[in-house]
Order: C-alpha cells, then structure tokens, then sequence
C-alpha cells in the first residue's frame, strides 16, 4: 500500500502539490487524473523517490521512499519522456535493468517484445514516441515490481497497444499483486484501466474513490412520465444530481443503486423508463459538479 | 557469481555509459607522455651523435634530465590535466542536468550514496590508469635506453603523486561547480569562478594597491595572487619542485610533504562539499542555472563586485587617472554583471532588471571598497609595526648587487634574486632607526622628483609575519644621513648586502670557476684566481670604516668584479681610496691604476651636447603635448660635437670627469651630467694598459669647463 499523506511541494513560489493525502491499495489500478499542472507528475515523482517533498510524509508499504533502495525496488517509474541510453536498444536497456532490478524477468522481456513487434536491435532513437513508450512499459513490466508508476504513458498508444498493455495488467495483477499507477489528463483513456481514480486539480485532491463504488453509486435514468403528478412523486424522494428535460423525455442523474432506482421506479406510472449505462466522464461530471467544480473545464475541454 | 544490483555490477554498468571519456583519457595520456619522452630521448641522441656530449656521463645526465623533464615535475601537463578533470567530473554527474536521466536514476533502486561513490571511483580510474600505464610505459621506453636510474623514478614517482592530487582537486571542483549548477554552460562559468576568481581577485588586489597607495611592493612583496588559485599554484608549485637538484634532499621533502598535505585537505574538503551538495541538491534543480537558489545573491555580488573594481582600474588606466569617468565605469559594469547574472540565473533576457535589491548592494560594496581604497581607509600607507612587535629587519638600500648561493652538494653556484638573498640574510636590529626613517619617508607621499628613492624594507614581526613595505628616502636631505648610517653602517648590514661579506666561499674549490678583473673605467686588469681569499679578506677588513656617509660623499676608484661559474653576471666590490688594505694588494698584484686620469696619456676628447637641459625646458615653455613638443623641439635644438685636443683643454676636461660605465653606487644620482657625452681616445706608446684605447666619460654636474659650454652651445 502506498500512503501519501498531507504531501506539499513547491517549485519556487510555484505551490505545485498541496497538503495531498490519497492511499493506493494493492493490487488495484490507480488512475490519477488532472489538468496540465495539475501537480500529477509531481506527486509521481515524489511517490517514485524522485523529489522529495516539503512537506507530508510518503510511505510505500509502511518504508519512507525518498532515498530507500528497498521501497524502491518494490517500484518502477515510467517518466513521461522516459529516457533511454544514447544510441542503446533494447537489449542494452534489458541488460541495465535486469542488473538493477533483481527479480527482472529476460525471457519474459524478449517474449514481450516479439509480441509487440519491437525490434530489440534497433535503435530506441529511431523508435517513434508511441514504441518508446510500449518499450518503458514492457521494461517496467519485467521489471516485476510490485508498483509501477506511469505518467501519462497511455497518451498516444493506439487502442490496439492499450489493450494489449491492459491484458498484461490484468495477467500481472493476478499473477503477482501488481499495483499500476497511472497518471493522466486524459479520464478517457482511464477509464477502461482503472478501478481507483484520484482526481486532482491546482496541486489538491478533489476526489479520491474506487470506480465500481461511483459507478454503483450513481444512476443515469431516462424515462416520460404519464402526468406531472408523476413525475412529482417518482422524483420527490430521490437524492438527484442532475435533470434535463426534452419535450417529455427526462434524462436525471441521481445518486442511488440500481436496485433502488428500479425498485422505486416500479412504483412509478412512466410511459417508457431505462437505465443508462454511466461512462466514467459523466459519473467525474456528476461527483465534481457536486463538489463544486465543472469537470469539462478541467480535464475534458 | 556478482550479485545483481552490487556495487561492481553497478560501476560496470556505469563504466559502459562513460566510453568516450576513457577514449579521451587514455589518448590524453598514453599519447602525451610515451611520445614527449620519445621525442626527447631521440633528440638527445641525435645530438650525442654530432658530439654535443663530450662525455658519457654527460650523455647519461642528459638522458636522466629528458625523463624527468617529460614524466617528472613539468608544468606544461597542467592544462591536459585540467581538462580531463573537468571533462571526467562534468561527463560523470551531467545527469543532473537533464530531467529524463534524473527521474530514471533517482527513481531506480541504487542509494545516493552508491551512485555518488561510482561515478566518483570510476572518474579516478579513468584518470589513473591510463596515467599509470602512460608513465610504467614511459619508464619502460626510458630505461631500454638508459635513462633511467633511482633519482629518475623517485622523482617521477614524487610527480605523479602531484599530478593526482592536482587532477583530484580539479575533478572535485568541477563536481561541486556541476552540484551548484543545472546546466552544462552555467557549470563551464563555475567551474571557471572556482579556479581562477580567486586568482583575479588577488591580481585585483594588488592592482589596486598599486594604483592607490604608495607604500605597495618594494622588493620583498612577493606577488602571489595563485595562493587563492590551485589550478595556478600548480604551475607555480611544480616549476619551483622542478628546479630542485636533489629528490631526496631536504629542500624537496620542505616542499613537497607540505604541497601534499595542503593539495590533499584541500581535495578532501572539495569532495566533502561536493557530496554534500550531492545529496542536497533538489531533483528540481534540473535545467536551472543555480541548483540553490539561496547562494544567487552572493555568486552575483562577488562576480559582479569583481567585474565592477576591474572596470575601475580599466577605466582609471586608458582614462590617465580620470577617477570620476573610473567611477562611472565602475558603477555601469557592476550594474550590467548584476543584470547579466540575472539573465543567466532566469535564462531569460528580460530578468535584467530582477532583484534590483541585490544589484544596489553591489553598487554599494565596489563603493565601499573603492573609498577603503581611495582614503586608504585601513591605513595601509601609514602602517608601520609597533617596536616592540618586529623582530627584526631586512632593506633594500644601496646600489644593485648580484647575488648567488654556493650549492655543497653538487658544488656548483646557483644564482638568486637580491629578494630572496637579503630576506635570507639580513637581520637588522635598529629597529628604531629603520622605522623613524619610514615615517619620514611617508612625509613625502609618493612624490618622486629630486632624488628620493625607494627603499623596500621586510618587516620581520614576532608574530612570525612578515610585511613588505616601500618607502622614499631623500638621499639629499642631511638629516636622514644620521639615520642611514645607523643602518648602512652596521655589521649587520653589511653582512646582509655585500655577497662577498659572507664567509661561506670555497675558494680552493671555486679556483677553476672564478675570474676576477679590477677596473677603474679604461683599465681593466685580471687578477689571479689564487687571490681570491686574500682579495675578499682585504676587501672585508676595509668595510668595517663603511658607512652611509662615507659611502655618498665619496667616489669609488675602481671596482673589483668577479664572474663565478658560466654565468655573464658579475658580482662587484666597489673600491674607494681609502680601502688601503685592497689596494695595497691590488698594488701586489701589480692591478692597481688611479682613476684619475693623465693628460699625457691623451691623444684627444671628443664631446657631444645633447643640451637635454634646454630641450626639456624648450618642452614645458612650449606647452605643447610631450610627445608632440620632442617632435617640435627635435626640430629646433641639435646636438653639438666638438674635438679637443690641445693639452690645458685635456687637462681641465679630465680633471671633471667620471668614467661612464662604472655606477654612482652610493653618491646622489644626479651627479653626473647628463648634457654631454665625453669620448676620451687614449695614445697608443702609454706607461698604462688602456686597453680599447677610447673610453667614454661624463661630466660632474656643474663642472664641465667654460670653454666647452661655450664651444658646443646651439
């Protein structure tokens, strides 16, 4: 498990992070997400041993990680631009982490490249960004770390890769209680990954919540109503995050289970009634709204 | 098996990313010193062919002495050793630079501390073991040829000790300048700050003093602006080890052991700062100029203080001493420096006018430290030692003297500077008189018109310092002779300036070495070198009636000049008349002639006016700028030649002249007459041995004849 607790850093007069508290559960996806200077690679690279923070205490499961090699061999950190040796392929690569990391698994690495059709004597130089970033990946993979910490690495893999990438979670997961950390700006390409979500925004945590719960927790429900009566006595009882209203059609967001909302809708008199499948934009637009924030005008516009 | 993740498998790993360093560290060096040496030895050889050697033991010091001078203590590897210092520290830690490399590295499970030490390690080795190989390879190629022995490989062994501490003191600089830094081209200023501010700032000084106080220098300042600069000392250091004979002697261990033991606290306190700064150092700091922003006002305040005070002295030099244009100067380049530096610390052209709190301080200290020197605020030029605090004295008053030192071990001559031997041999303990005859030296200011003259004096202070000082003596003004003669005329003044006053000559041993002539001017006779003893015995009891006043109203009648060893210096023993006990032997060697010349020994005098007089007084009347007026009077004021030759004219003429080549030693200086310029052509059937049969001569002052003035006037 990894604690970030009342965590600051600031860049000169710069307050990047502020006073973050967030936990990271094992063997879960953990998706941050966040503007440009959101303070996400920041908290990154101070949950990798990169920076140290000013404040605040960080801790991978129960060690300090700033200059601790053993909470920094349960981790990997995969950098946005991450860097590869001049004029190194990646066997070089290979051959540095597997003598850094203990337990980094070679035949996997190479069975993995073949996979994903990198050459491994080619030039990492003459890789495009988006193979730069399969390779971090697989290397970090291999690495068989216990967490692996990628910033905005997803941005610009094709949706083939990402699937590809997310299967290897998913193996690794099971097979050995890996802990991917994702940051990104981008909720989309999140939203397929994760099953935890730290929304952060001008260096502070807005929300922090597995996605399951939130997915569980709200409900999208379009249905007409026979009269205005109705509508009074379906809606009166309900705790509802938002409504639109075409013609008769009533599209309402409300925070509820499905089993309620269908047990209360029963009671209901509608012409038509449906439960609409929730996409992890709208549960973020629904849970920030609340809060106060329009979420468009932080990571979706 | 090696472990993964251990030291060595670490080092390794680093080691491949440091390739081309060890490219350049092994070409530097395997390169350098086999081939020097080779060059050397087969120039040598060349020339032992065409018989430049006479002899085989001559042939094999040769050959010793070109090892040496290309593995051996030799300042010319200093800068081939500086740039690998910087190139290995810099390439080593230049990950700091760049944030990709510092999220890989600092984020990988290797501690700071393992880090830090590899890359550490792994620069020395790149410097030591291609310097290793290079030198075994050197001594090997030497000493298929003979030319190496014991003292050979002692001495180089003693270099390549200094060479590392040097090449460790300039790695280590060069990782604290990449630890402040964040980028390569701030670290390159850095690292430039690091060797050399210390040495501008010295140089800076004393230049400062020099145009300010009047007191500054004198013979026993010794001007050394590298004690602040280790990347100069070296050159200092090692030209100075260089010129020692003996490795093992006791003159080398004095300064080798403590060139060590500072060279190597110095490299300890460098790498402790420099891993400090390490582990200090903030990720963030990547792509900055300055790594701690905490020390920008002070990097900007010393360097912009530098530049300021260097402008000042610029500007007070190509302005002729226009203080108020020097101010300016100064004030405008402190400012720019300042907005430079913020510039560069924001990489941002517009920050020139940031942190305009931190320039105005600046402008504050160059002002300071200008009227600390203007008003000579710390009295530097009143400064003069309590009594009771000065052990004892050495100055510098009296004519010019060559001075050498006798070498027992090698029984050879080694010439010294008058520096070093009055420091080493004069012990003054009229304290009193010396500094009464300062305080009225310092009544004078820096005025320089008749003839005053500048004294150096060496204060030598229980304390253990040691002060140099100058200062003006009027030599005209009556009152200081009682002053002078307390010094000049103590034994231990005449001990301390007169080489041949010092008893440690081995004149046996000398015999074959020393040439000894007695002048008067025209008349130059040899003495046997087998009375040499005699000769300085004789000379030695005669000094004891010197003193000041004898010295400045009396003219030397010749001089006795010794040429010791293959050197074309002489050291002199001035003559006076009443020196009875070295004439008299003079007179036994058959050597002795007056000065005074025989106007039947005369065929003619010829004399030129150069009427210097008038054409300087032509220069002031005619306002004109100097260089502009010697053009115009040039034009109208010519020298005059005449000839004389009739025997009352000869007799008058050589009975008010002095021969040109001999000095005026103690006397005033404007003693002779500087207008004319006397050619004295001696008969060829003379008693005496003129030896050129021509001479030139000068007039006393105010004493060339009537009718020569009248003859050669405009």
């Amino acid at each position: 498990m990894i604690e970030i607790y009342d965590v600051s850093k600031s860049f000169g007069s710069i307050k990047a992070v502020d006073a973050v508290s967030v936990t990271i559960k094992e063997n879960t996806v953990f998706g941050l997400i966040g503007t440009n200077g959101a303070g996400k690679s920041t908290v990154l690279r101070m949950v990798a041993g990169v920076m140290k923070p000013d404040e605040g205490m960080i801790a991978v499961d129960n060690m300090p990680v700033y200059d601790n090699v053993e909470a920094k061999k349960r981790m990997f950190f995969i950098a946005d631009e991450p860097y590869f040796f001049s004029g190194a392929n990646a066997i070089i690569m290979e051959r540095y982490y597997s003598s850094i990391y203990e337990n980094f698994n070679k035949e996997e690495f190479y069975l993995y490249l073949t996979k994903f059709n990198l050459d491994k004597d080619r030039k990492i130089s003459t890789f495009s960004k988006g193979m730069k970033k399969q390779l971090a990946l697989l290397l970090g993979i291999c690495s068989h770390t216990k967490y692996l910490f990628c910033d905005e690495t997803f941005d610009g893999l094709d949706p083939v890769m990402r699937q590809g990438i997310k299967s290897i979670f998913a193996k690794e997961m099971e097979e050995r209680g890996l802990t991917p950390v994702i940051a990104s700006h981008n909720l989309r390409e999140l939203e397929d990954i994760c099953d935890h979500v730290g929304l952060l925004h001008r260096g502070g945590v807005l929300l922090s919540k597995d996605l399951e719960d939130m997915k569980c927790n709200i409900q999208k429900v379009q249905c007409v109503f026979t009269s205005a009566e109705e509508e009074r006595k379906a809606l009166g009882n309900l705790e509802i995050l938002k409504k639109e209203q075409r013609g008769s059609l009533s599209t309402i967001t409300l925070r509820s289970t499905k089993e309620e909302v269908m047990a209360h809708f029963a009671t209901v008199s509608t012409v038509f009634f449906e439960v609409l499948p929730l996409s992890l934009e709208e549960i973020f637009i629904s849970e920030t709204e609340v809060v106060g924030y329009d979420i468009k005008k932080l990571i979706l516009s | 098996m090696t472990s993964k993740n251990s030291f060595l498998v670490n080092s390794k790993e680093n080691h491949k990313r440091r390739t081309w360093v060890w490219i350049v560290s092994i070409l530097a060096q395997l390169l350098i010193y086999p081939s020097v040496l080779t060059l050397y030895l087969g120039r040598i050889k060349i020339w032992n062919k065409e018989g430049a050697y006479p002899t085989e033991a001559l042939f094999k010091k040769v050959m010793y002495d070109a090892t040496v001078e290309a593995i051996g203590f030799q300042s010319k590897y200093v800068i081939h050793i500086l740039i690998l210092g910087v190139i290995i520290a810099v390439q080593g830690f230049s990950y700091l630079y760049d944030k990709k490399k510092v999220d890989m590295y600092k984020s990988v499970p290797v501690s700071e501390k393992r880090r830090f030490t590899i890359i550490y390690i792994n620069g020395i080795l790149i410097y030591l073991i291609p310097a290793f190989i290079a030198t075994l390879l050197s001594l090997l190629i030497a000493g298929v040829q003979g030319a190496v022995n014991g003292t050979v490989l002692a001495e180089c062994a003693l270099a390549f000790l200094v060479n590392l501490l040097y090449f460790l003191i300039v790695y280590h600089t060069s990782m604290l300048a990449v630890m402040l830094t964040g980028n390569l081209v701030v670290t390159g200023f850095a690292v430039l700050t690091f060797l050399f501010s210390g040495y501008v700032a010295v140089m800076l000084y004393n230049s400062l003093k020099w145009l300010f106080f009047d007191t500054v220098g004198g013979l026993f300042t010794e001007e050394t602006p590298h004690k602040l600069s280790i990347a100069m000392e070296y050159l200092a250091k090692v030209n100075r080890l260089a010129r020692i004979k003996s490795v093992s002697s006791k003159e080398m261990m004095e300064a080798i052991l403590p060139l060590y033991a500072k060279w190597f606290v110095v490299a300890a306190l460098l790498l402790a700062l420099s891993y400090w700064c390490y582990r200090k150092r903030p990720a963030e700091a990547t792509g900055q100029a300055i790594a701690f922003p905490v020390i920008k006002p002070f990097v900007k305040v010393f360097i912009s203080a530098i530049v300021g005070l260097s402008a000042f002295y610029v500007a007070e030099d190509v302005s002729y001493h226009n203080t108020a244009f020097a101010i300016f100067t100064m004030v405008v380049g402190c400012v720019l420096c300042c907005g430079v530096m913020e510039a560069i610390y924001d990489f941002d052209i517009r920050s020139v006018i940031r942190h305009l709190a931190s320039t105005g301080t600046c402008v504050v200290i160059v002002i300071v430290i200008f009227c600390i020197f203007q008003f000579d605020v710390l009295g530097y030029d009143t400064y003069i030692p309590a009594i009771d605090d000065i052990e004892s004295i050495a100055v510098d008053i009296g004519p010019y003297q060559q001075y050498w030192e006798w070498d027992s071990a090698d029984e050879s001559i080694t010439y010294v500077s008058d520096t070093s031997y009055l420091k080493e041999n004069m012990f003054l303990t009229d304290i009193e008189a010396v500094c009464e005859l300062v305080r009225k030296g310092q009544g004078l200011g820096g005025v320089y018109e008749n003839d005053e003259r500048f004294i150096s004096v060496l204060y030598r202070l229980k304390s253990g310092r040691e002060v140099s000082k100058r200062f003006i003596v009027d030599w005209n003004d009556e009152s200081n002779e009682e002053l002078l003669n307390r010094i000049v005329g103590t034994k231990e003044y005449r001990d301390g300036f007169y080489r041949f006053m010092k008893d440690d000559i081995p004149y046996d041993t000398l015999r074959k070495q020393i040439r000894i002539t007695y002048t008067n001017g025209p008349i130059e006779c040899e003495l046997p070198s087998a009375s040499a003893k005699r000769l300085r015995d004789a000379w030695a009891k005669d000094m004891e009636q010197f003193d000041f006043t004898m010295a400045k109203h009396n003219r030397v009648c010749g001089v006795i000049n010794w040429k010791i060893g293959n050197s074309y210096s002489e050291t002199e023993m001035p003559i006076y008349e009443s020196f009875t006990n070295t004439i008299a032997l003079l007179k036994e060697y058959e050597a002795y002639y007056p000065m005074q010349l025989r106007a039947e020994d005369i065929d003619g005098i010829e004399i030129t006016n150069y009427h210097v007089d008038e054409q300087e007084e032509a220069e002031i009347m005619s306002g004109f700028p100097e260089a502009e007026a010697v053009d115009v009077v040039d034009t109208q004021i010519k020298p005059v030649t005449q000839y004389f030759e009739e025997p009352q004219e000869i007799e008058e003429i050589i009975a008010a002249v002095f021969p040109q080549e001999i000095g005026y030693y103690w006397n005033s200086r404007d003693m002779l007459d500087r207008n004319f310029d006397i050619l004295i052509t001696f008969k060829t059937d003379t008693e005496y041995p003129y030896g050129r049969g021509f001479y030139s001569y000068k007039f006393f002052k105010g004493q060339a004849p009537g009718f020569v003035v009248e003859r050669t006037a405009q």
